[in-house]
């Protein structure tokens, strides 16, 4: 379990100034893929991060969604690396990334269709089994929407999902922002009709406004709307950890540390109102 | 039906790759032909990065904008085979063998190979060297049968070019320039990890015998053997002295 508090991603151009400074933060949350080597520094930088912080392994390439089931040698290299690092959380995405031999190393759209369901459902309990370990999904950004028969809401696939594996959600409330702009439904609406109870973190990251579609490119600040969603969530459904995610352009630890510094308050003044 | 949901997802990942005909999917076909760009452009930028982050050396020999048109091409044109893209990229040295536009720098693919070796090496198994003192607490007979393994991630090249040259010169502290011998080729270079750094070392033809016979399994005398064939006048004993004080050689036992 995760502490209840801001925590952040943890970049490589950042590892050697976070050791040095070791700064006071929630939990600190990495790119499981990038520590799939089998030693060497970037290794036993996480390792030092880890004798100090609570950490987070977050995948971004088990494809829970592909239709062929997840890359066994992929879930070993991940095996090992939780039984290394014993992480306070271990999760990944609800899309799928690759099939047969061919891999695109994104996060795809998948069609929240039954059989779709039972894919991931699958894989989901197959990844627990092996890590025997409860694993988070996470809801993706997504610019094209899947159109095939006997799609379900997704608030209605994930609470399928969790209901039959036992996994909980990582709720990304960023990108249901974007998805609710490209795709025009309210943001709110579709946030509430989550299984919030199943919610054991948050993710908030800046978002691209494009010309075709906004873009979830994890390269700018949390925007005003997306922290109104973050309050409001806390406010009615308690506190949960909650991550700050920045990938492209990224700026200095301090700009991410004034980031989760905003998440904490916000988790700070829920928690005061439910003590009071 | 998995079968719809394997089918459409080929359909994407084939769309993706440049197929004019998009899977299924939701809205007007205009809007939804420029988002699904957006797939299409994310993909071909995470593998473009994955090769600046995997040869750095090449990006800084040809330049930022040259680098770019390079990871372009190889992009478009090598899917990638793995769930980390960290593994994106081992073909490029081949790829810049064949590309025409780099051919005015023949060197390019033989630092390829070279820093594809670095890339391999810094995630490496971690090891511990050698300790000499077991090397003289044995008898002169199991000396000569002793079987070196070389540390996870050790791994020699040999080239036409001063590839480790090349390679040091453009470390973020090295000096500028650098001095080499541009009429005595072949080149021989090592890559090898210490603790948590990667080291790049040009090696004469004595070190580079003995480091590619005791990889291969070699008994060390036959190892020695190899070093007087490859350099006649080479102290055997010297060569190896430098190796084991370096730490080629990995502490887990041998046979």
């Amino acid at each position: 379990m995760l502490p209840v508090r801001a925590g952040i991603g943890l970049r490589h151009p950042h590892h050697r100034e976070f050791l040095e400074r070791q700064p006071p933060i929630g939990f600190v949350e990495v790119h499981s893929e990038n520590f799939f080597g089998d030693g060497g520094r970037d290794l036993d930088v996480l390792g030092r991060v880890r004798a100090d912080h609570a950490v987070s392994l977050h995948g971004v390439g088990l494809s829970l969604g592909r239709a062929d089931g997840v890359d066994p040698a992929h879930l070993q290299r991940l095996a090992r690396l939780v039984a290394r690092i014993e992480p306070a959380v271990v999760s990944d995405h609800l899309c799928w990334g690759a099939i047969g031999d061919a891999h695109w190393n994104d996060l795809l759209p998948l069609p929240m269709t039954p059989a779709a369901l039972d894919v991931v459902a699958t894989a989901v309990s197959r990844v627990q089994d092996t890590l025997r370990r409860p694993i988070l999904v996470e809801n993706v950004s997504a610019y094209v929407q899947p159109d095939l028969a006997d799609a379900m809401p997704e608030a209605e696939f994930v609470a399928q999902l969790v209901a039959r594996t036992g996994c909980g959600l990582l709720l990304d409330l960023n990108n249901v922002y974007v998805n609710a702009l490209n795709h025009g439904f309210d943001a709110q609406t579709a946030i509430d009709a989550m299984p919030a109870v199943a919610v054991r973190e948050l993710h908030l990251a800046g978002h691209f406004v494009g010309p075709d579609c906004v873009i979830d490119h994890h390269g700018d600040r949390v925007c005003d709307a997306v922290w109104a969603l973050h309050a409001r969530f806390v406010a009615q459904h308690g506190a949960r950890p909650t991550l700050i995610e920045w990938d492209t352009d990224l700026p200095t630890l301090d700009v991410l540390l004034e980031e989760a510094a905003h998440a904490q308050r916000i988790l700070d003044r829920t928690r005061e109102s439910v003590d009071a | 039906m998995r079968d719809a949901l394997a089918h459409w997802q080929r359909a994407f990942g084939a769309a993706i790759d440049g197929a004019a005909t998009l899977p299924a999917l939701r809205g007007d076909a205009a809007t939804v032909a420029r988002r699904f760009g957006v797939y299409r452009n994310n993909v071909r930028l995470a593998r473009m990065a994955a090769l600046r982050n995997a040869y750095p050396v090449i990006a800084a020999l040809v330049g930022d904008a040259f680098f770019d048109g390079l990871a372009r091409r190889f992009a478009s044109t090598y899917a990638s085979t793995a769930g980390d893209l960290n593994a994106y990229g081992a073909a490029f040295d081949a790829f810049l063998a064949a590309f025409e536009p780099a051919q005015a720098l023949p060197y390019l693919p033989d630092v390829a190979r070279l820093e594809r070796a670095v890339h391999v090496a810094w995630s490496a198994a971690d090891s511990a060297p050698f300790d000499v003192a077991r090397l003289a607490s044995l008898d002169a007979a199991a000396q000569a049968a002793l079987r070196f393994t070389v540390r996870p991630g050790a791994h020699a090249l040999v080239s036409r070019w001063p590839i480790a040259a090349i390679w040091n010169a453009h470390q973020p502290d090295a000096p500028h320039g650098f001095d080499f011998d541009a009429a005595s080729p072949p080149y021989f270079a090592l890559v090898r990890r210490d603790a948590t750094r990667v080291r790049v070392d040009t090696l004469d033809a004595a070190a580079h015998a003995l480091f590619v016979a005791s990889a291969g399994g070699a008994p060390l005398a036959d190892a020695l053997d190899a070093v007087v064939a490859a350099a006649p006048h080479a102290d055997a004993g010297v060569v190896l002295g430098t190796a084991l004080r370096d730490g080629w050689f990995d502490d887990a036992p041998a046979g």
